[in-house]
């Protein structure tokens, strides 16, 4: 009997176009890390290894050269001549999208709820506009600093837009969980049981979602960290945002420093991630 | 448990009129069957006794007390659905014990009578169980014992083996229907299946376009079919059935 080619070699060929389709993806991300220890970068391939010094400028431990500003160390504790220092502006950026994030969560959620519960007269609008991204940061950001001037400039206006720009991500993420499970029944389950309206919510249908959650906190956050248009329109003063961060290191300055710029970029959104799921997966589980 | 009344229950959504004029008593410790084809009306009129809906016209009284209008969580009634719908953020034990905690029973209380629950549904051995790790029919057995647990007035159960296949359903039905008649339990048993219906209920309530045909044991619902339709849908490859309740 003979086998048809496609059944003989379908799963290899499979996992080799896989593979090199990673392998094509990742490359770069691989070459930029390895980049970012190089003392020099002006063909392909980076040279000059190993060194911290551009880890170190962006960072803002060593001297850079220009008015750059360096990223803001805070002392936190002094023990015996050695000081712990924190990066606060740093940690102030990555807080900023988080905010965006906090918003949508508490939004999101319960219009994403609202959506695959209900049937109501305006379902399909709320759902249509929820899900709409709706304009791109440039015109959010120019028709933020119109509308509320005294928002321009501030965290607060920033964190706003953030989770206005990103919202659909929450809602088409937390929605699809919603309708993937049997929300009513479980919702009739909990209240015949003896749960009333809200207690339902907060411990069947919220934790039930879970997975839908995180993963939208996460699209969200990674989201919010990278939006440039917004917050080179809206950005004033201050802390910088994490994009504004990045794109004065890849603008004005060598192509190694760039290359830890972006690492360390990806390092925080790695970081983010892992902590996100992690509290999502604890915060929910009772048998955690 | 306690004596279910319907009185004369109508329930319409804009046009359509999903109940209409619905009278029915289960008496404590009866398991009735409400029988009848999709949309037939069955589910609104559970739906109705469980407090999901508030009937447009007619009462729904547990033994004297008038529960029309009476919130769901504080009516006592056991739910379980074809779907299961188990708590996926708890054990199963968690599952089982959670209408106790809701109703303030103390933690090692709640242990004890989850897990005698369990084991009388023969899965004991469960109760650390994550539910999604389950078959389908544990489930549903996790489901019931859910429902049990806060000793119920009333268990409804809307077709709760719809999505078991046949040798399973076989199975659980005679278990079921034993452990429900050993418990004394006042049941409606909402399902499409006439075979289901005769073996599990005492007594059958036949229905159709929102009103009740029938309403007898299932002998005189197959053997005397009070009207045509009732003829024709019971009579539908009815095999010959060992009728365990004549």
């Amino acid at each position: 009997m003979t086998v048809a080619p496609s059944r003989r070699f379908g799963r290899e060929l499979v996992t080799v176009i896989l593979f090199l389709t990673v392998a094509f993806l990742i490359a770069p991300v691989l070459l930029t890390f390895v980049g970012s220890f190089a003392g020099e970068w002006s063909g392909v391939f980076p040279s000059e290894f190993v060194t911290l010094r551009n880890w170190r400028e962006v960072l803002g431990l060593a001297e850079t050269i220009g008015s750059q500003r360096s990223m803001g160390w805070d002392s936190l504790l002094s023990v015996g001549g050695y000081t712990l220092a924190v990066p606060s502006e740093l940690l102030f950026s990555i807080g900023l999208a988080l905010g965006g994030v906090f918003i949508n969560l508490v939004v999101g959620v319960p219009i994403a709820y609202a959506v695959a519960r209900y049937d109501f007269r305006w379902d399909e609008w709320v759902s249509a506009i929820s899900v709409l991204p709706l304009v791109p940061g440039v015109i959010l950001g120019v028709a933020f600093l119109r509308a509320y001037p005294d928002l321009s400039g501030t965290s607060f206006g920033l964190i706003v837009g953030y989770s206005l720009l990103k919202a659909p991500f929450m809602v088409m993420a937390v929605r699809s969980e919603f309708e993937s499970m049997p929300l009513q029944r479980l919702e009739e389950s909990a209240r015949s049981l003896g749960a009333s309206w809200p207690r339902t919510f907060f411990t069947v249908i919220v934790p039930n979602a879970r997975s839908g959650i995180v993963s939208g906190a996460i699209i969200c956050w990674t989201l919010a960290a990278a939006e440039f248009n917004f917050s080179y329109i809206v950005w004033a003063k201050g802390t910088q945002p994490l994009a504004l961060f990045l794109q004065r290191h890849i603008s004005n300055s060598s192509f190694t420093r760039a290359a830890a710029a972006v690492s360390m970029f990806f390092c925080i959104i790695v970081a983010v991630t892992v902590l996100l799921q992690q509290v999502g997966s604890r915060g929910f589980d009772p048998r955690g | 448990m306690a004596r279910i009344t319907l009185d004369s229950v109508r329930k319409r959504y804009g046009e359509t009129m999903a109940v209409d004029g619905v009278s029915l008593t289960v008496d404590d410790g009866e398991i009735v069957g409400m029988l009848g084809p999709s949309g037939c009306g069955k589910t609104t009129t559970l739906r109705t006794v469980a407090g999901f809906e508030t009937p447009t016209a007619g009462t729904v009284s547990f033994d004297e007390r008038d529960v029309t209008h009476v919130p769901p969580e504080n009516r006592n009634v056991g739910l379980v659905f074809q779907e299961y719908a188990l708590f996926d953020n708890m054990t199963v034990r968690g599952n089982v014990a959670f209408g106790l905690k809701m109703r303030g029973v103390g933690k090692s209380e709640r242990r004890a009578r989850a897990d005698e629950l369990l084991d009388m549904l023969g899965i004991g051995e469960m109760a650390d169980r994550d539910p999604t790790t389950l078959s389908g029919g544990q489930q549903q057995r996790v489901g019931l014992a859910r429902a049990l647990a806060i000793e119920p007035s009333v268990l409804l159960l809307d077709e709760p083996m719809t999505g078991l296949d046949a040798k399973l359903k076989a199975r659980l039905r005679d278990e079921v229907g034993d452990l429900l008649t050993e418990l004394d339990v006042t049941g409606l048993y909402v399902t499409h299946d006439q075979e289901e219906a005769m073996l599990m209920c005492d007594r059958i309530a036949v229905m159709n376009e929102g009103r009740i045909e029938q309403v007898g044991t299932p002998r005189e619902v197959y053997e005397s079919p009070a009207t045509e339709f009732v003829s024709e849908f019971v009579a539908l490859d009815a095999p010959d059935l060992p009728f365990v309740r004549w």
